[in-house]
């Protein structure tokens, strides 16, 4: 397993651009905070927001720059019903990762999971710390039973 | 041909979710190559071995479509396109999901058309509520828009044409293909509508000597059309330009002096927009060398997409014709 902290993201993908050269994985899991968008609409609109507090770690069927491949999407969705984990998906197709540029690369097996933030891209990000020891529990338990991906 | 070509356009695959139409276009090819397999995006790669220079023809066998977003309180759901559709082509037109659900995608009241946009969108499964709609169908599901092949006088209509019309020239071609010691990749690329992602990923893994990209282009010929050279019935157009790729021009001269040598009916394309599987292919590793047949079609991106057959007939020809050429001049 190789843990990687990729710089200028925010800028173009540009430190993840180069990584799947060098580590060369067979599997990427990216970690993110994303829009949490549970917050008062003036319209009053029949909608639903991008992903809600409080409900689990997201899971990323598509955005930008990524379809999250199947076999990952999956795995993590059973991960999460087997070890009673709760997880709500990533509505919104906006946005891009770090997967966007390295799952191209010969087309790495990868899948995003994310924390929902308040207020992403302000001075002043919130987010609930039950969702952030969810998506931590959900990754050791989907990296414990990895070799159902196999 | 004509069963061909209804059957692989009647076919769901909208980017990401190209499984069924994968299936049918292995079918189609496995008497006609040596070797079949799959990759990790899903491009469907069909070997025809030899000792010469590799080839890699592209024709992209996703489809723009739909993907579901949100469940609203009254049992609708809000979308997002998968790939460039326009909010305007999306009204009132039935679409079908991956696990079969149907459904018509209505708007929210707008006073003027150019108001129109995906929040205002959405799709009426007819469901009772929110949870059955959450039951029958939830978040994150992708759909594909739904029509019927038909012909109008010596003119082809279906949705998805783009790309399943390249899709039947590169099966026609690898059927028709004369003895050749060029070894010839024929790859049904994935996700180009959303980015060129699954040419990208093949171009990257093969690394052939030459990519032919077969794709749909735009048409000058309507009233008060942007213009545009290209014409339905004048022939396969050789592409120049588009905002993904400046073709090399030894390559459009090899494709150019290949149809006037076969007598093939052949017009020039030079597309000030949109983007094609070559363009990934140029760009990839060290730069690979890569040009693109096109069909004019009216109405690109809409559930009726019409080009011509004999323009069709013309690319498969220059096809065909290109993969048994000496290429090592342009290489």
């Amino acid at each position: 397993m190789t843990a990687v902290f990729t710089v200028q993201e925010e800028v173009g993908l540009r430190g993840a651009s180069v990584l799947a050269e060098r580590v060369n994985p067979d599997y990427v899991i990216a970690f993110e905070g994303t829009t949490a968008g549970d917050v008062p609409d003036p319209d009053n609109r029949d909608d639903s927001p991008s992903t809600e507090m409080r409900k689990g770690p997201a899971i990323t069927v598509m955005d930008r720059t990524t379809i999250g491949f199947r076999k990952l999407k999956k795995h993590l969705e059973n991960t999460a019903n087997k070890y009673d984990i709760p997880y709500q998906y990533k509505r919104s197709v906006t946005g891009g990762t770090d997967i966007g540029v390295i799952h191209t690369k010969g087309g790495i097996p990868s899948i995003v999971v994310s924390t929902p933030v308040r207020y992403i891209h302000a001075p002043r990000g919130i987010m609930a710390t039950k969702d952030y020891k969810n998506t931590v529990e959900l990754t050791i338990k989907a990296l414990k039973d990895f070799e159902e991906v196999l | 041909m004509k069963k061909l070509i209804k059957e692989i356009v009647e076919t769901f695959g909208p980017s990401g979710r190209e499984d069924e139409i994968r299936k049918k276009i292995s079918k189609y090819m496995k008497p006609h190559v040596d070797e079949i397999k799959e990759d990790n995006m899903g491009n469907l790669i069909c070997i025809k071995k030899g000792d010469g220079p590799k080839i890699m023809v592209a024709a992209h066998m996703d489809e723009i479509g739909v993907i579901t977003t949100h469940v609203t309180k009254k049992g609708f759901l809000r979308f997002s396109s998968v790939g460039g559709v326009s909010p305007v082509r999306c009204l009132y037109q039935r679409v079908v999901f991956e696990n079969n659900v149907k459904g018509i995608i209505g708007t929210e009241p707008v006073d003027k058309l150019s108001n129109l946009d995906f929040d205002k969108l959405f799709i009426d499964i007819g469901a009772k509520d929110k949870e059955e709609a959450r039951e029958m169908l939830g978040e994150g599901m992708f759909g594909a828009f739904m029509n019927n092949y038909e012909e109008l006088n010596d003119l082809m209509v279906a949705k998805s044409m783009d790309d399943r019309i390249g899709c039947a020239v590169a099966i026609k071609a690898a059927e028709k293909l004369q003895e050749t010691d060029n070894e010839i990749y024929f790859v049904f690329t994935t996700q180009e509508e959303v980015g060129l992602r699954g040419a990208k990923v093949s171009a990257y893994n093969l690394e052939p000597d030459l990519g032919i990209a077969i794709d749909v282009t735009g048409s000058g010929d309507t009233p008060e059309a942007p213009k545009m050279p290209m014409k339905l019935r004048n022939g396969v157009a050789i592409k120049v330009k588009d905002s993904s790729v400046l073709v090399p021009r030894k390559v459009k001269d090899f494709l150019i002096n290949t149809a006037e040598k076969n007598n093939i009916d052949y017009q020039l394309e030079v597309l000030r927009y949109g983007g094609t599987d070559a363009g990934a292919i140029n760009l990839t590793k060290s730069g690979i060398m890569s040009g693109v047949l096109s069909i004019p079609t009216r109405y690109i991106h809409s559930v009726s997409e019409v080009l011509s057959k004999s323009d069709v007939n013309a690319t498969i020809e220059l096809l065909t014709k290109a993969l048994e050429s000496d290429i090592s001049s342009i290489i």
